[in-house]
C-alpha cells in the first residue's frame, strides 16, 4: 500500500511572531507531513515568513474568518489527494509533539475525526467565561452524540479524507470559527468524533476571543447553531 | 387632510417614483432588489389620499387613533425589508467566500506551474 499523506494546515491571520516556530516545530514532529500555510488576508510578514520556511503558502484575498480558512485547507487536500489533515492554529499554543496521540486515537478507535483536547492531560487553564461556554456545550454534544468531547473548539484536529472531503464542501462548514454544532452534524452525517489529549500552552501575548462581551454572544450565537443541527435542517 | 397637503405628499411619492424608476432604468441596481423601493414609492403616493382607506380600516379593527395603523404597517414593510436585505447578504457572503477560496486555490497552482515552467 502507498504510503499515507499527511497535509498539516494552518489557517493565519497577522502571526509573524510565531509562525516560524510553528513551521519549524511542525516540521521536526510531523516530517512525513506537507505543510499549507492559509493566509487569511494579513497584513504583516506571515505569508513571507511562511514561503522562506519552505511551505505551501495560500494566499486569500482578503479577510474571511477562521472557519473560511481552514476550508480552504480542506479544499486543497481534497484536491491534491491528500488522505489526513491535521489543523493547528498558528499562534504557538499547539505543541505539535502530541500529534502521534491524534494519529494513535484515529487508528484504535476507527475514527474519521480526532480532536485535540487540551483537558484531557493537565496544564492548561482556561479563563471561567470561556470554560463555562466550553463546559455547556460539551455536555449538549455529550447527550446528542454520547461522545465525550471536553473541548470542542480545539483548533488542534486530525480528519481522514472522508470528514474533511465532507467539510470542504460549501456550507458544510462555518465561516468563523467551528464549534460543538459541527461536532453534532458530523455526528448526524455518522463520522465518527474522538478526543485524544493534547498539550496546548496559552499563547503569551493575545487577548482570548472570549473577552468582554463575546462569551454572551456566544453562548446565543452557539446555543441557536446548536437548535438548528438538532432541528436537523440538512441542505442537500 | 388639507388639499395642499395631500398635493404634497402625492408629488414627494411621485419624485420618490421617478429616482427609482431612473436608478433601474440606468442600471444603477437589480430589478428585483428595486421591486420593493417601487411598493414604497407607490405605497407613498397612495398616502396622498390614506385617511380615507386607512379610517375606515382603523374602525373596524378599534383602533382610536388611526395614523398608528399606518406606523405599524410601515414598519411591517420595513421588518421585511431588511429581512430581504439580510438574505441577500447572505447570500453573497456565502458566494464570495466560494469564490475567494477558489481563486485562492487557483493562484496557487498558476504560481506553481510557473515556477516549474
Amino acid at each position: 500500500m502507498a504510503r499515507k499523506r499527511h497535509l498539516i494546515v494552518i489557517p493565519a491571520l497577522n502571526e509573524e511572531k510565531t509562525i516560524g516556530t510553528v513551521i519549524r516545530n511542525a516540521k521536526e514532529y510531523a516530517p512525513y507531513a506537507d505543510i499549507l500555510l492559509i493566509n487569511d488576508g494579513s497584513t504583516d510578514n506571515t505569508a513571507a515568513i511562511a514561503r522562506q520556511e519552505g511551505v505551501r503558502v495560500i494566499d486569500l484575498p482578503f479577510n474571511l474568518g477562521y472557519g473560511a480558512a481552514l476550508q480552504t485547507g480542506f479544499r486543497f487536500a481534497e484536491r491534491h489527494g491528500y488522505d489526513f489533515v491535521i489543523t493547528m492554529d498558528a499562534d504557538g499554543q499547539h505543541v505539535l509533539s502530541s500529534v502521534e496521540n491524534l494519529l494513535a486515537a484515529m487508528e484504535h478507535e476507527a475514527a474519521d475525526v480526532v480532536i485535540g483536547s487540551r483537558f484531557l492531560k493537565e496544564g492548561y487553564r482556561p479563563g471561567i467565561p470561556r470554560a463555562i461556554g466550553i463546559w455547556l456545550f460539551s455536555k449538549i454534544a455529550k447527550m446528542y452524540t454520547g461522545a465525550t468531547i471536553t473541548d470542542p473548539t480545539s483548533g488542534f484536529q486530525l480528519l481522514n479524507r472522508k470528514a474533511f472531503s465532507y467539510l470542504s464542501q460549501g456550507d458544510n462548514y462555518p465561516l468563523d470559527y467551528p464549534d460543538v454544532n459541527i461536532i453534532m452534524a458530523l455526528h448526524r452525517k455518522k463520522f465518527r468524533v474522538v478526543e485524544a489529549p493534547v498539550i496546548m500552552v496559552k499563547s503569551p501575548d493575545k487577548k482570548s476571543m472570549h473577552s468582554g462581551l463575546r462569551p454572551v454572544l456566544y453562548v446565543i450565537k452557539m446555543t441557536l447553531a446548536v437548535i438548528m443541527v438538532m432541528m436537523g435542517r440538512e441542505r442537500e | 387632510m388639507s388639499f395642499s397637503a395631500r398635493i404634497t405628499l402625492f408629488l414627494l411619492g411621485l419624485i420618490f417614483f421617478l429616482i427609482i424608476f431612473e436608478m433601474v432604468r440606468r442600471k444603477k441596481f437589480r430589478e428585483e432588489l428595486s421591486v420593493t423601493w417601487f411598493i414604497v414609492g407607490f405605497a407613498l403616493m397612495a398616502s396622498s389620499v390614506a385617511d380615507k382607506i386607512v379610517d375606515p380600516i382603523a374602525r373596524v379593527l378599534g383602533i382610536g387613533y388611526p395614523p398608528a395603523l399606518v406606523f405599524v404597517w410601515i414598519i411591517f414593510f420595513l421588518v421585511l425589508a431588511l429581512i430581504y436585505f439580510s438574505y441577500v447578504i447572505s447570500d453573497l457572503k456565502g458566494k464570495v467566500k466560494e469564490l475567494s477560496q477558489k481563486i485562492a486555490l487557483l493562484e496557487y497552482e498558476v504560481d506553481k506551474n510557473k515556477d516549474e515552467g
